[in-house]
């Protein structure tokens, strides 16, 4: 097992065009590495996108794969239009968040990236009104034990999940960009202040500095890293697709500043340019120099960060393990972290049936 | 090529590497164990597949030994497609039967390329019967009844559906037969070969039956769908064979896919294409003989 197993994967999505090349005995590794990383719907709509139909049952598979991504969008997006008829009509102002919000910007990344939930955005103050309004028309709260619903309603930055009875779209509904607890405190009313609407769907997304924004703070602050290619690449697409508009550079350097969030928008970039070859524009580079960490917690980053983010399941467990206590740290303060993990494991070992 | 014009030490070499890709209907197949109780079950029941072509495969099934005390004590097996371990493991003794499951599984998960429905398809001169029913029904007596009566045999779990034809594609993989239906089977059909006796987690005792080589012959050419047949065994009951509407029909057929609602608006356009070419019944009996008589009839009758 070599460290760095992402390496033809990486490859192609740094160059999609090499897909071309790609030989027959090589589409089902490749397809494997990239569904294990979810990336394979992605992989997909590229061949699609430059026309490459291998033969045989990797033309097969790649059909399969956009067709059952194209389906889920269809499902995202029918979601989206309910959810904002809803909040809506309880006059809750709402901002659509990451793959949902990909999804309505119709970023040229987001075919064949496959949203799992809709992430929802909306005033703390009306919280509870969201939530009224959801579960009055048919969305309930998922089932859980009460010290995870009153970690959720307590700790974090959304309700616990909710779910329309019949669809079944998990839906998780903000009031914050990171956990109550976490370290960093960015102001989601800059978000919702700053949102626009998306003509035809009626529906508001976050200015593109903070799509990056919340895609950095979320994979390099308080996320799990592990295995998470996926979610660089996201911020790789959106620095591709953003970075032509002429305001864009200066507004994600004001708003990193803004929301608290420089360390993250340095590793983002960072990472992308590093992995991806992300074009980013070498004043913009001098100027978050200097919100890098000091040279051994980079050092230890550089050596962390690469392994851990094509790690799925076996292999690199250090670096993944490093990497997730530091996102817990992060995530909030020493004596709360110590209660919460004691509660879990214990409730772990001495409820096993109902452990999660 | 096929897996039994291998040698043995060949396929079992295959077997225990890289995998070995058998052609079953659409589908290439990576198959790999290390357990000699399934490789030698694939040399039996799989014997007549063509070994695909090297490439990729649909999709990768495994069956191997699991834990590491557990290995010398009760040992057990577990199966992973494509990597996703969806079951429990298995005693070890069920490794041949973990893979039918394991394969189960992968098609109604992991083809997204095809319509996939849950039924028993047999042939006539290149014309299909379907018989989509839950479990419980004698979908799988009926159609070994069949093959046994002379009908090609298709595929006794799945109907692959090309989504923009209609297209019937076989899929001639072992029959999976429960409890009495083994010897009522095996009185009719002289040469069936069974693999080992299994018990299903919900009791049932379950043999796999090797497909007849013609069928497996003929996996490669798809069938245009004709009859489809609910088949409704009740013990005691008459034969009766019932027109159903199309409508209904069309509605079990979708009830009955995996993947029915990833096609949209294909999906239905595909169900119609099969239902308006097809007579539509139920097939309500408990004497197998009238039974195989009524789907004989339906064969010479071949207005719709």
């Amino acid at each position: 097992m070599t460290a760095f197993r992402g390496g033809r994967l990486v490859d192609v999505l740094r160059n999609p065009g090499r897909l071309a090349s790609v030989r027959p005995q090589d589409w089902e590794p490749l397809l494997l590495e990239a569904d294990g990383l979810r990336l394979s719907g992605r992989l997909a709509h590229e061949a699609g996108r430059l026309g490459i139909r291998p033969p045989g049952p990797a033309g097969d598979r790649l059909e399969g794969l956009r067709l059952l991504s194209d389906n889920s969008d269809r499902a995202i997006r029918w979601e989206v239009r309910r959810i904002v008829e809803v909040l809506g009509d309880a006059g809750c102002p709402l901002v659509f968040l990451k793959g949902a919000a990909y999804l309505l910007e119709d970023l040229p990344f987001a075919r064949g990236r496959r949203v799992a939930d809709v992430d929802v955005l909306v005033a703390e103050r009306d919280l509870g009104r969201a939530e009224a309004a959801l579960r009055e028309y048919g969305w309930e709260l998922l089932p859980l034990e009460p010290y995870d619903e009153r970690y959720y309603r307590l700790w974090t930055h959304e309700l616990p999940p909710l779910r329309h009875t019949r669809r079944r779209i998990p839906v998780d509904v903000h009031h914050g960009l990171v956990p109550r607890t976490s370290r960093i405190r960015p102001d989601a009313s800059r978000v919702l202040a700053q949102s626009r609407l998306v003509p035809n769907e009626g529906a508001r997304v976050p200015s593109p500095a903070h799509l990056v924004l919340h895609a950095a703070i979320h994979l390099f602050h308080d996320g799990e890293i592990a295995g998470a290619l996926r979610d660089l690449t996201d911020i790789d697409g959106l620095l591709r697709h953003f970075g032509q508009e002429p305001t864009f550079w200066d507004a994600l350097q004001m708003e990193a500043a803004a929301l608290d969030a420089t360390r993250p928008v340095f590793y983002a970039l960072r990472y992308t340019r590093r992995l991806l070859d992300t074009p980013v524009p070498p004043q913009v580079l001098n100027a978050v120099a200097e919100w890098a960490p000091g040279a051994a917690v980079l050092g230890l980053m550089d050596w962390l960060i690469e392994p851990a983010l094509v790690h799925r399941g076996a292999g690199s467990r250090l670096p993944t393990a490093t990497l997730r206590a530091r996102a817990h740290w992060l995530r909030m303060p020493p004596m709360l972290l110590a209660r919460h993990l004691t509660t879990k494991t214990l409730r772990r070992r001495l409820l096993p049936s109902q452990a999660h | 090529v096929t897996a039994a014009q291998l040698s043995g030490p060949e396929r079992r070499g295959r077997l225990a590497g890289q995998g070995l890709v058998l052609q079953a209907g659409p589908l290439a197949v990576r198959i790999r164990t290390p357990l000699r109780s399934v490789q030698d079950y694939l040399a039996g029941h799989y014997a007549d597949f063509p070994v695909a072509d090297a490439g990729a495969a649909h999709f990768a099934v495994d069956v191997r030994a699991s834990g590491r005390v557990r290995r010398f004590v009760r040992p057990q097996v577990t199966f992973a497609g494509d990597g996703v371990t969806p079951f429990h493991p298995l005693p070890a003794h069920m490794a041949a039967a973990l893979f039918e499951w394991g394969f189960n599984w992968c098609v109604s998960r992991r083809v997204h390329h095809l319509l996939v429905v849950h039924a028993a398809v047999l042939s006539r001169n290149g014309h299909a019967l379907l018989l989509p029913a839950p479990p419980g029904a004698g979908k799988s007596t009926l159609c070994a009844a069949l093959v046994s009566a002379g009908w090609q045999f298709g595929s006794d779990e799945f109907a692959l559906i090309e989504p923009e034809t209609g297209l019937v594609h076989p899929l001639p993989r072992p029959i999976s037969l429960k409890d009495q239906s083994v010897g009522i089977v095996s009185a009719r059909w002289r040469e069936a070969v069974f693999g080992p006796e299994v018990t299903e987690p919900t009791g049932a005792r379950v043999r796999h039956l090797r497909p007849p080589g013609s069928g497996v012959a003929q996996a490669h050419v798809p069938l245009e769908a004709r009859w489809v047949v609910l088949p409704a065994y009740r013990a005691g009951a008459s034969t009766a064979l019932a027109s159903v509407p199309r409508a209904r029909m069309l509605a079990h057929l979708a009830d009955s896919s995996y993947n029915f609602t990833e096609f949209g608006a294909r999906g239905f356009d595909c169900l119609r294409a099969i239902i308006d070419r097809s007579r539509c019944c139920t097939l309500t009996y408990s004497d197998l003989d009238e039974a195989l008589a009524v789907c004989d009839g339906l064969a010479r009758d071949t207005a719709v």
